[in-house]
């Protein structure tokens, strides 16, 4: 056996673990437990930072407004960092169209999106304190159902986000994405092994976040970093399935390419700066199985991406127009003379073995996903899946690969 | 505080994991005794293949050393050589693919085949003598594992079989192949030190013949071949 091989070896073999870890904790979960009605209705602040939304804000402050929740009972406080477009005109605009509500403009100079949320907790005066980025809307039900789940540590509760009216393929494959990402928190939150909590509505009870110092820098995933630093603390994260958020996912390929480096950039820098809780038992599963994965998960796609590529592409084509060149470019003698000698008994059934079993539970898991969020299979057509399925991890992938060389050379600067 | 650790799911998983790896490696087992049962059957086609040849040419001769039998016998050897090509392409799939476990067996159908091959390439000899104007041109290609042009010249030469079909008959030894004393006899008597080295008819190549000087070479032979 080569060097490639063993390392593709262990990576199988790591995979395919944390596919069966996944999957027994899956199938010990359970239905979900119904949560009683709200009885009462705790002040729910929702930050919302802003910069440069003028397309989206006034339907994210509408979205909130129209809450199934008491007037009264909601602080809206819009942060604006630093807008150079009409942003602050349209909040302004949005204040004066709705007198009785409470409704609060901050602004401030370009500074980031963390230090908009800590300016917004500073005057947050709900025992509730929501994030919402400004290209996110919430539907009328989400506060009320998220609420019921604030029980005993628990900190953050997260609705299910899902793509707001996905119009081109990038997009229609995010939704699939985005649907097995939030099935996979799911299953995170049952050993609470959530590792991020979104910008779009996740809701923090704002007496925790108070207590352990507000948001951080995070290199630009304060996201990530605050629910690290909750896990340390011992917190409980709660993902549910039936409180929705929208957000406008990517619509190009270079701004999906940007937001993917920011993120994967920050799960991986992030789970460093906390890695005193690697396999450390007294922070459970969650030191055990959650942080040595998203540590793991960049470099485990970054040397399959490579492997794949030069194995998969770059050497055959090397080895075509070697052949080409060999035969003084008589390409038409090379094709007539194409032998398919192709024998049931030639395939490698070791691998094929490992290749089935992982579409199998690719699919299966595909499918629990959509039943946990109520939504049908195939709701954006059957290209986008396939394209999901088979050519959009591969294209993660590769982010990774350019991420994992810009650490190693240490030019790279975050950007928010 | 000491949070939960369900120790029995890291088990369950590590279990399953083993799981399956020893299903995947057992169904690989078993292929790949389908796979050494397939091969022996096909060299044991090849031997009856060898001695029905050696019938028809001893039928062939002794009913008349003329020169009418030639074609006859030439279509009997052109099927020899091409079962002969089939199965090196299934001993070198099998070969690439099959895992240590096997060794032993695919050791003794290498030398099965080149033990046929060299009874091929004499076959061939002797159809060349007792046939006065054949248009065949041998080439032994002496070939080892570390060898970084070999490829190459196998390239090259699988072209000029393309080309040429039943006008060419090539025969590879891979070179550092102790177990059979016969390669031995044949690098002693042709004096091959390296590889590749191509032995056209009795002209010695040392080194990696290009397309234009094993075309040059080739083109000595053929009366009339469509490369010249």
């Amino acid at each position: 056996m080569s060097a490639v091989d063993v390392i593709t070896w262990i990576i199988f073999i790591i995979t395919i673990y944390f596919a069966f870890f996944w999957l027994i904790t899956f199938l010990g979960m359970g239905q979900e437990k119904k949560r009683k009605a709200l009885k009462k209705f705790p002040l729910v602040s929702v930050v919302i930072p802003a910069f440069n939304e003028e397309e989206t804000i006034t339907g994210t402050m509408k979205s909130v407004v129209e809450l199934d929740y008491p007037k009264n009972k909601i602080q809206i406080i819009v942060v604006n960092d630093g807008s150079t477009d009409s942003t602050e005109k349209k909040v302004k605009n949005f204040i004066k169209k709705h007198p009785g509500r409470k409704i609060m403009l901050i602004s401030q100079k370009n500074s980031g999106k963390w230090v908009c949320m800590n300016a917004g907790l500073s005057i947050a005066k709900g025992e509730f304190f929501a994030c919402l980025d400004a290209d996110s809307f919430v539907e009328r039900e989400t506060l009320k159902r998220m609420l019921p789940h604030f029980v005993g540590r628990t900190a953050i509760v997260l609705p299910i986000m899902k793509v707001k009216n996905p119009k081109n393929m990038l997009q229609k494959v995010q939704w699939y994405e985005y649907i097995v990402n939030m099935f996979y928190k799911k299953i995170a939150a049952y050993i609470n092994c959530v590792h991020v909590a979104p910008g779009p509505f996740s809701l923090y009870r704002t007496s925790v976040l108070r207590k352990v110092g507000g948001f951080r820098y995070g290199y630009a995933t304060e996201d990530l970093e605050i629910a690290m630093r909750l896990q340390k603390h011992n917190y409980r994260i709660v993902q549910t399935m039936d409180a929705e958020v929208y957000t406008i996912a990517p619509d190009n390929m270079r701004e999906l390419y940007k937001q993917r480096v920011r993120w994967s950039k920050g799960s991986l820098l992030n789970a460093i700066s906390y890695r005193e809780m690697l396999f450390n038992r007294d922070y459970g599963d969650f030191a055990m199985i959650q942080m040595p994965l998203v540590i793991a998960a960049g470099f485990i796609s970054a040397v399959l991406i490579v492997i794949l590529l030069y194995y998969g592409l770059l050497k055959p084509l090397y080895n075509l127009a070697k052949n080409i060149v060999l035969v003084h470019f008589d390409i038409m003698t090379l094709i007539r003379n194409i032998q398919l000698n192709a024998n049931i008994l030639d395939a490698d059934f070791y691998r094929l073995v490992i290749a089935v079993f992982t579409l199998v539970i690719t699919i299966a898991i595909f499918v629990a996903a959509h039943k946990r969020s109520k939504e049908k299979i195939v709701k954006y057509g059957f290209f986008p899946l396939l394209v999901y399925l088979f050519v959009y991890y591969i294209a993660l992938g590769l982010i990774w690969l350019v991420i994992l060389k810009d650490l190693a050379i240490k030019k790279s600067r975050m950007r928010w | 505080m000491v949070r939960k650790l369900e120790k029995s799911r890291y088990w369950m998983a590590a279990v399953f994991t083993a799981m399956i790896f020893a299903f995947g490696l057992s169904v690989g087992m078993l292929a790949e005794q389908q796979r050494t049962k397939y091969v022996t059957e096909q060299y044991q086609e090849q031997s009856n293949e060898y001695e029905s040849l050696q019938l028809q040419y001893a039928y062939l001769t002794s009913l008349s050393a003329e020169r009418e039998n030639c074609p006859a016998l030439q279509y009997s050897l052109n099927i020899y050589i091409q079962h002969l090509e089939d199965t090196r392409l299934k001993l070198e799939n099998y070969h690439e693919s099959s895992s240590q476990i096997n060794k032993a067996e695919f050791d003794t159908l290498k030398r099965q085949y080149i033990l046929a091959e060299i009874k091929a390439w004499m076959f061939t000899q002797k159809v060349q003598k007792s046939c006065n104007e054949t248009d065949i041109v041998t080439i032994l290609n002496f070939h080892s594992k570390d060898c970084s042009r070999c490829d190459d010249e196998g390239m090259v030469l699988s072209y000029f079989k393309d080309i040429l079909k039943d006008k060419l008959f090539i025969f590879s030894f891979d070179m550092d192949y102790a177990n059979e004393p016969m390669v031995d006899i044949l690098k002693r008597e042709y004096n091959i030190t390296s590889a590749p080295t191509l032995i056209i008819e009795n002209e010695k190549k040392e080194g990696f013949t290009s397309t234009d000087e094993l075309k040059e070479v080739l083109c000595n032979y053929y009366k009339n071949a469509s490369i010249c």
